[in-house]
Parts: C-alpha cells; structure tokens; sequence
C-alpha cells in the first residue's frame, strides 16, 4: 500500500494542472495567514480574525474537490480502472491510495490553520479551556473535516460521474453556492413576492442540509462569544454523512454487484437517517437573511400580527411558586410546575413564547383543555386546584437553548408567565422586558451537559430562590468575579470597579435630580451582573441593559459611566416610538457626555426656529395618520412621491428637534436642573403624554418669561 | 483450466452471448469475430468484470469468484489501455505488482522479466507519456503477464498498432505462450493465423466454430477461387467475393463459393475459413 501511495503521490505532484494549483492556493493561504497574523496581532479580536479565516473555506474546500477530482479522474481519462478490476480488490486499493494521497495534500493547510488556531489561543492572553476546547473543535470540524469532505466530494464524483466534467463542475458551483450567502437573494424571493415561508423553509433546509463551512462567505453578522462558532451535534453528524455518504459512493465502484447493492443499500439508509436526524436537529444556530433567523424571526413574526396593548392589564393572579424541570438537549423540552394564589377564577391567561410547543397542561385533577394563540395561553377554571403543570418542547431563534449554549434571560417568556404580555414592542423595535413586580418563589433543576450560570443560588444545575425571573446563561462562560458572569473572552469585560464606579455616579445623579433611588437600583452592587452577547442588540433596541430584582443582564460594560448611563436608561421608560433620540440626549446631557466641538455647540439654538420646526413636523404627522403597506399600494406614483418626500423631511426633522430641543432645555436653558427633574419625572411616570408637547410648553414658557424679562428691563 | 458451462449475458433486453460452452487449456487461442460479435463481452466475462446471467465461468474446475489463485493467475489487457502518464513505466509495473500483491523482493525482478518480454527494458526509466501507442500496448502485455500469470486475456491487443508494432507484438505472444493460455481477440485473421494454436469464431453472440486454425482453413477447402471479374457471375450458388487484385492490367476476384466450380480451387486462408464460416458458406 505504501507503493500504492507514494506512486499517487508522484502522480499528484507531477500533474502540473494538480500541483502548480496546489503551491500557488497554499502561497495565497500562507499570504493570507500573514494578513491575519496581522489582524489579530493589532486588534486582539480572536472571533473576529478567526471569522476572517474560516470565511474563504469553502473556495479552498472547492479546490480540493478539483484536486481529488482531477487527480481521481485520470484513472478513468487513462482507461485504467477496467484491467485495475481484474486484479484482487486492485480498484479498491487504487481508490484507497489516492485518497491517501489527498489527505496528505489536506494535511498542510489544516495543520496551519490548526496552528494558527493555537498561536491566537496562546498569544490573546485568555487562559480558559472551554475557548481552547471550542478552537480545537473549530479545526477539526471545520478545517480538517471540511477539506477531508471536499476530497470525498471530489473523488465520488468522479467515481460515479466519471468524466462529465460539466456536471462536476457543476454541482460543485451549486455546493459551493449553498455554502455562501449568495443563496440568499433567490432563496429569499418565493417569501419576499409570493409570502410563501413554506418554500423558502425548504429551500433553506436544503441550503443547511449542505452547508459544511462554520461561517459562508458573504455573511456580515457576528459571532457571540457564548456561542462561538456553530457546532451543534448536527454539524458533526452532518460532517460525519458527508463523509461517509460519499465514502459508500467510492465503494460501490470497488465491488461486485451483490456488495454493490448493499453498499447502495446502506448509503440509502444513511441519507435517510441523516435526513432524519436532520429533521430533529432542533435549536441551531441561524445567521442570515430567511425569515427564521436569529435576527429577522421576532421582528418578522410581530410584524404581521396586529399589537395588542396590555399595559395596565391584570391577570388577576399571581405565580407564588415555579418548579421548573428543563432539560437542555437539542432543544428545550420543559415541565413547569406553577403554584398559584388565586385558584378560584373561570379563566387564566398565560404568556409563553410562540416557539414552544405545548403539549398538555394538567392539574391535580388530570389533564385540562387549552388554547392556544400565539404566545398566549388560556385554561378555563381550575376547580380549586392551585398547581398548574405546564409540558412544552421548542425554541427561540434568538434566545436560543441546545448543547452548545444557552441564553435565557428572565425578562423572555421561556416559562409562563402570569397574565398576558407582549414579548415583541415594534414601536420600540425591541423584546419587551416583562419584569415582574411580584418575586416568586423559583426552584429549577436543569438536564444539560453545560455549566449552567444562573441569578438563584445552587450549584449542579440545580437552583432555588426569589426573584422575578429566572435568568440562564452557559457555554463560552463564567463567573469572571464575585457575581459577574461574561463571556471569558470578551475584551470589554464588567469589572467590580466599573460597577462601584456606576453605583457612585448614580447616586450623584439622583442626589442631582434630588430624586429618591427607583427601588429597582438600590444595592446595583448587590445584584448579580450577567454580560449578555453583544448580538442581543442586532435585532431589538430594548436589550442593552435589563435590571431584574436581584440581577441585571447587560450587552456591554467598558466603563461606570456607560454603565450608569445604561442603568438610568432601563429606568426611563419609553414613551413612543419618535422618543427614541431625545431620550438618548436626555441621557447625554444628564451623563454630561457632551462634545462641544460638534457644530450644535457653535451656535446657541433658536426657540422660534425650534417652534416652527415643531409645528411643521406636527403638521406633517398629521397628513398620513394611518399609512400601511395596503394603503401604500393604492397611492399613484405622484402621491407616492410627496408620500416620500414628506417621510424624508419627517426623518430629518425629528433629529434636529430631538438635537435642538435636548440641547436647550439640558444645556442653554437658565432652568436646566429644573427641566432634568421636570423629565426624569415625565419618563418615569405613567404619563402618556407625548414629549414634544411637554418641550413646546417649556420653551413657550420660557420665551414668555424672556420676553417679560426683557420688557421689565426696558422699563 | 478455464471452462464456460451454458454461458448467456444480457444487457437490458439485448441478449449479446447466448448459451456459451468451452474448455480453454494452456495454448493460445485467437477469438475471432465482427465488431458486435460479442468478444469484448466474452472477454469481460472470462475476466470476472461482467456476471453472466445465465451459466458460469470455472477456472480449474472452481467458479470464478471462488477460486483463490484466479485473480492471482489472470493477465488482462482491454482494448482501451493506458496508464498514469506522470509516472515511468517502470514506477507503473511497480505500481501493478504492488496492485497484485507481488512480494517487494520479487518486483524487479519480475519487472525486468515483463518488459524484456515485451522489448520494452530499455523504456522503464520513459514517461508513460512519451510512450507510442505499440510500446504502450506491449507495455500492457507487460502489467498483463506480471507475476507469472498463468491465464492472459487480451483484448484486440492489435488494433491501432503499425505493421512493425504488430510484427513486435506477435513476438512477443510467442515469447509468452509457453505454460499460459491466452487468449486474443481481434477481427484481424493475420494475427491469429501468426500466433494462435487455436481459435474461436463468435457472431452474434454464438461460437461458431472452435478448433484449430487447420481446421478453421479446411472449411474453406475446395470453396476458394480466383477468377477474372468477367467471369465472377458464372460462379453457380451462394458466393463472396473476398477480395479483388489487380494483376498485369486483368481484375481478379477471390471469390468464396459453395458448390463445386469449374474453375481450379486455391490453397484456402485462414481467412477464407473465417469467412466461409460467416459468410455461412461452409
């Protein structure tokens, strides 16, 4: 065999079309190595030069299907195989040393990245096993099988191919094409012009059935440090079937024809079950552009369900008690125990996040009927029982749940929750953080080979405690200080001091304001601090920092005072859609997080100018009150037009006021301290008023006052 | 030593041999026949690459996927050979006794056996790309006869070959016909009539004949007749005229006849035989 193998070595070697292609494809790779090198060496940003890296995998894997193909195929081209039959298993061991011969080839760029892997891992200075873990996995399943699949591809598709060089190549632009985001713009069409979301799920499913690159080439999102790159289990199965599938494949060409039909036999079984398997896979990882993705499912799902408002809604009971038995597989799969104070109403309404299933709801008394609509759930009366089990399997697309990782923040209906809430804001384009105002009494027991970290007391995935809501985060985490959970890797880790210094500034803030602390902020130092992915912002504005009774989640923390800015904003309540900027400014100018370089500083503003803006912008709200898509479609191109026209000036207006207005009021105003208080007050009550109302008053106000001023001094 | 019992083989609903039976000792056999006749098929049979449908193949009274020594014994050479152009045809015999399990020791030895054989040892250190197409067919012979295989098949090993190529080639069979059984196939009669000790006649997927080549010239016997063009049509009967030869400025024919003529017959061909028998004229 040896002879076998280094004679397909030679042969390897001295194809010019083979090896020229070869050296310059491992030049090129060397080359971009380097630039890597380079990358990391000045950002220090692993994921981010590792994404880099595995990004161009899948043309090297195309290159190895044309290496193992060509070299493959020459057999055929030179009349070969029919005298190498003849010879005992001669077809066999001639297939055998070529694909020697090519894991050979594969072994010098595999061994690079794999070292370069290790090279990052030692020189980024984060000693933590689980990221080296996660990095050797990242090499094997993604550089090492990814090129072993591609020889495989190659050499399969010339044994059965032979040499229909056209349709090798074509399906190898296919393979490659469905590992890349190119897919996307036809895949996305049967949804985007004929609302078919079966057809693009099937076609989406075939995409991922083929997909064997970590990260296609084209995609823009990044990667969470929890997560990591995708590796769930039915990546490695499907590696392992593209292995062995096209591995049957090359078998069937080395025997007679009783081993040939078993061997068909068998690769029909593997299609099967790794369909199968496929078709279980459960909670994975989806980052692009189809309507279920970790970005787009929330926000599309919302979208084309009206909003119905629930503030104020009560749901007449309470949950005094939680005991929750999750298990964490490929999926969540949950029996929720929930223990009621009210037992006596004719109907109860839940909220439980439209992704899980739910399969019964029982009571003492034996299973009890349900309804189910959307994320809601209603069960009529209970007949005095006071313990309600909740069954339910599924998942979130965001805040996902499976062997790899898990996010689960309390303020996401995982669990039921009391009475009806909205999960999705579109006003806010964001989750809404259902806080409770009520802790319950919470004791949960989680099956999952991943170190759960959560805001109860307990250890072994097991955790009990008050609070009003349970928060579950694992993977690529840790307890990085005394009550500070992040992602080990991160470069803005929470520090305890950048919490002390927050809780410093907060309370200068709120002696300022000379408001009392909200209850929800007092003892922030003594609330546990979950850093949660930075992806928790790409799709919803609401994320960025969440305080719960005894903890708080937080996308980022580089420093107390953004803290404390994140903090205050958590705690000033939207009031509409349009208040987005000028609460922004608020904070800005509260934080005195001002540059006075900007233009805005040169000038100071002018009040009448602002009214005028205001006005106009009023008037032009008013002009399409109730515009929807429908209603868009039946304007005429010229209605269109000044349709667009008056959203242009719309969008530029609302930033100007927001700008102008913020400024005055907290910055020129001889009343400032007064107007901080006047809206710290506004945002935090349930006033509804609309804010620009309250800003029009003020600055009316204070012209009058000017204007009398200016009077008396003439006098 | 090899032995084909009732042998039928049908591609799809297309019957291409229909009940074969023969014994092959050690000799060399000539396989006669039309393009079509089935050769290539039988030869693929004989060689294990194809199953019959029907019958079986025994080699030294064991079916062929049971014997042990059949892989080992057998010499094959298809009608479309080639080999790794990167390689020398020395590195190439190499690979093929590593492909037959020919010990390390014993390989250039056994190499150097083959390509003197075939007058190919001055070539081992060549490209297989530098190679012609006759040093590439002996080359062939070459793998085919590695390691002391005591049962040859070749497939038209003559087709495409110039005249001296050929002549190469039949020496070469001579050269190895001693303790083997080969076998040839090839619509060419001269390479048979050269090198075989017997041969087989297929059409259409049936043996015609089976016999040794004075036997296949005897059928011809008292049928072969050259006679000027002009008097071509008062041959009486069923007739065929195999060739025709210009001499002194008169046309000749050489015409294949049934019955009795009256003209004086020729000393029959291997050919004529051949041709008598397909023609059905025998």
């Amino acid at each position: 065999m040896r002879k076998l193998y280094k004679d397909s070595l030679l042969v390897f070697l001295r194809s010019k079309n083979l090896s020229i292609a070869y050296f310059i494809l491992l030049a090129i790779s060397l080359v971009y190595f380097v630039f890597c090198i380079n990358n990391f060496l000045k950002y220090n940003e692993i994921f981010s030069v590792a994404i880099w890296l595995v990004r161009p995998c899948i043309l090297l894997s195309a290159f190895f299907i044309y290496f193992s193909y060509e070299l493959v195929i020459k057999m055929y081209d030179h009349n070969m195989v029919e005298y190498l039959k003849t010879f005992q298993y001669g077809l066999l061991k001639a297939y055998g040393a070529i694909i020697l011969c090519l894991l050979t080839v594969v072994l010098l760029p595999a061994i690079m990245f794999s070292s370069f892997m290790l090279y990052m891992y030692y020189y980024s200075g984060v000693q933590y096993l689980p990221f080296f873990i996660h990095l050797v996995k990242l090499s094997l399943l993604y550089f090492w099988l990814l090129l072993i699949v591609s020889t495989l591809l190659g050499t399969a598709m010339a044994a059965k191919l032979k040499t229909k060089r056209l349709a090798v190549y074509s399906l190898t632009v296919i393979f490659m094409l469905l590992n890349t985001t190119f897919t996307d713009v036809p895949f996305r069409i049967p949804y985007l012009l004929f609302n078919s979301y079966r057809t693009e799920k099937i076609l989406y499913n075939i995409k991922d059935f083929v997909t064997v690159v970590p990260y296609e080439l084209g995609n823009n999102f990044t990667i969470d440090a929890i997560y990591g790159f995708p590796m769930e289990p039915i990546r490695w199965i499907l590696a392992v079937f593209w292995v062995l599938f096209p591995l049957t494949l090359i078998l069937t060409e080395c025997f007679n024809r009783k081993t040939q039909k078993a061997l068909l036999a068998t690769s029909g079984l593997m299609v099967l079950l790794g369909v199968g398997l496929f078709s279980v896979r459960g909670s994975t990882l989806i980052m692009d552009m189809r309507v279920n993705s970790y970005p787009f499912a929330d926000p599309f799902y919302y979208l084309d369900r009206p909003r119905e408002d629930y503030d104020g809604y009560e749901a007449g009971f309470i949950v005094e008690e939680y005991d929750m038995d999750l298990t964490i597989s490929n999926e969540l799969q949950a029996e929720v125990e929930v223990t009621i104070d009210n037992p006596d109403l004719d109907n109860y309404e839940f909220t439980l996040y439209h992704g899980y299933v739910l399969t019964s709801v029982r009571t003492e008394h034996g299973e009890i009927p349900f309804a189910r609509e959307g994320d809601y759930i209603s069960i009529g009366n209970l007949y005095d029982a006071d313990i309600i089990m909740f069954k339910y399997y599924g998942k979130s697309p965001k805040f996902y749940a499976n062997r790899q990782a898990i996010t689960l923040p309390g303020y996401f209906a995982y669990y039921p929750q009391a009475g009806r809430k909205n999960i999705w804001d579109l006003d806010q384009y964001g989750y809404v953080r259902n806080t409770s105002r009520n802790e319950s009494q919470y004791s949960v027991k989680i099956h999952s080979g991943l170190k759960i970290f959560c805001n109860l007391a307990g250890t072994d995935n097991s955790f009990h405690g008050k609070s009003n809501g349970v928060t579950l985060f694992a993977g690529m985490y840790d307890e990085i200080d005394e009550n500070i959970y992040a992602e080990p890797m991160r470069n803005d880790l929470p520090k305890r001091e950048y919490i002390n210094e927050a809780q410093e500034i907060l309370n200068d803030i709120f002696d300022r304001l000379e408001r009392s602390r909200p209850e929800s902020i007092n003892l922030v130092l003594d609330k546990r601090f979950f850093q949660v992915p930075r992806n928790f912002g790409l799709n919803s504005n609401t994320d960025n920092l969440v305080i719960m009774s005894d903890h708080i989640t937080s996308i980022s923390c580089n420093n107390g005072t953004e803290l404390a800015m994140n903090i205050m904003e958590a705690i000033i309540k939207p009031k509409s859609a349009s208040d987005f900027q000028f609460r922004m400014d608020y904070l800005k100018y509260l934080f005195n997080r001002l540059d006075e370089n900007e233009p805005l500083f040169q000038t100071s503003v002018d009040l009448n100018l602002l009214l005028k803006e205001m006005g106009e912008w009023r008037s032009l709200t008013g002009k399409y009150p109730d515009m929807n898509g429908s209603k868009y479609k039946d304007l005429s191109e010229e209605e269109r037009e000044v349709h667009i026209t008056v959203e242009r000036r719309m969008y530029e207006l609302h930033f100007v006021i927001s700008e102008k207005a913020a400024k005055y009021l907290f910055y020129e105003s001889p009343q400032k301290e007064d107007n901080m208080r006047l809206f710290f007050d506004y945002f935090t009550s349930e006033n509804e008023q609309d804010y620009l109302q309250l800003v029009e008053r003020i600055v009316k106000e204070e012209l009058e006052h000017a204007h009398i001023k200016k009077s008396e001094q003439a006098l | 030593m090899l032995t084909l019992k009732n042998l039928s083989k049908r591609f799809k609903s297309k019957e291409v041999l229909h009940s074969i039976n023969l014994r092959l000792d050690t000799k060399v056999y000539g396989l006669l026949g039309a393009n079509g006749a089935g050769k290539t098929t039988l030869m693929r049979c004989m060689a294990g690459l194809y199953e019959p449908q029907q019958g079986e193949i025994l080699y030294n009274d064991e079916p062929l996927h049971k014997s042990k020594s059949f892989r080992q014994d057998l010499g094959y050479l298809p009608q479309a050979f080639g080999m790794f152009q990167e390689l020398t045809l020395y590195e190439m015999m190499d690979y093929i006794c590593s492909l037959k399990n020919i010990a390390k020791s014993k390989c250039a030895f056994e190499i150097t056996q083959a390509l003197t054989s075939v007058n190919l040892e001055n070539k081992a250190g060549d490209r297989i790309k530098t190679l012609s197409g006759g040093m590439l067919r002996r080359a062939g012979i070459a793998q085919a006869i590695l390691g002391g295989t005591k049962l040859i098949l070749l497939d038209e090993p003559t087709a495409g070959l110039d005249p001296g190529e050929r002549a190469r080639f039949k020496n070469a069979v001579s050269e190895l016909k001693k303790d083997r059984m080969i076998l040839m196939s090839t619509h060419i009669v001269e390479d048979i009539d050269a090198c075989c000790d017997s041969v087989i006649v297929i059409d259409s997927g049936n043996v015609l004949f089976y016999g040794s080549c004075e036997e296949l010239r005897n059928i011809a016997i008292d049928k072969v007749y050259i006679v000027k063009s002009a008097d071509s049509d008062s041959i009486d009967g069923d007739k065929f005229i195999l060739k025709i030869n210009e001499l002194e400025g008169e046309i000749y024919h050489r015409v294949l006849a049934r019955g009795k003529q009256d003209y004086q017959s020729e000393k029959p061909t291997l050919e004529d035989g051949y041709m008598c028998l397909v023609k059905g004229l025998a």
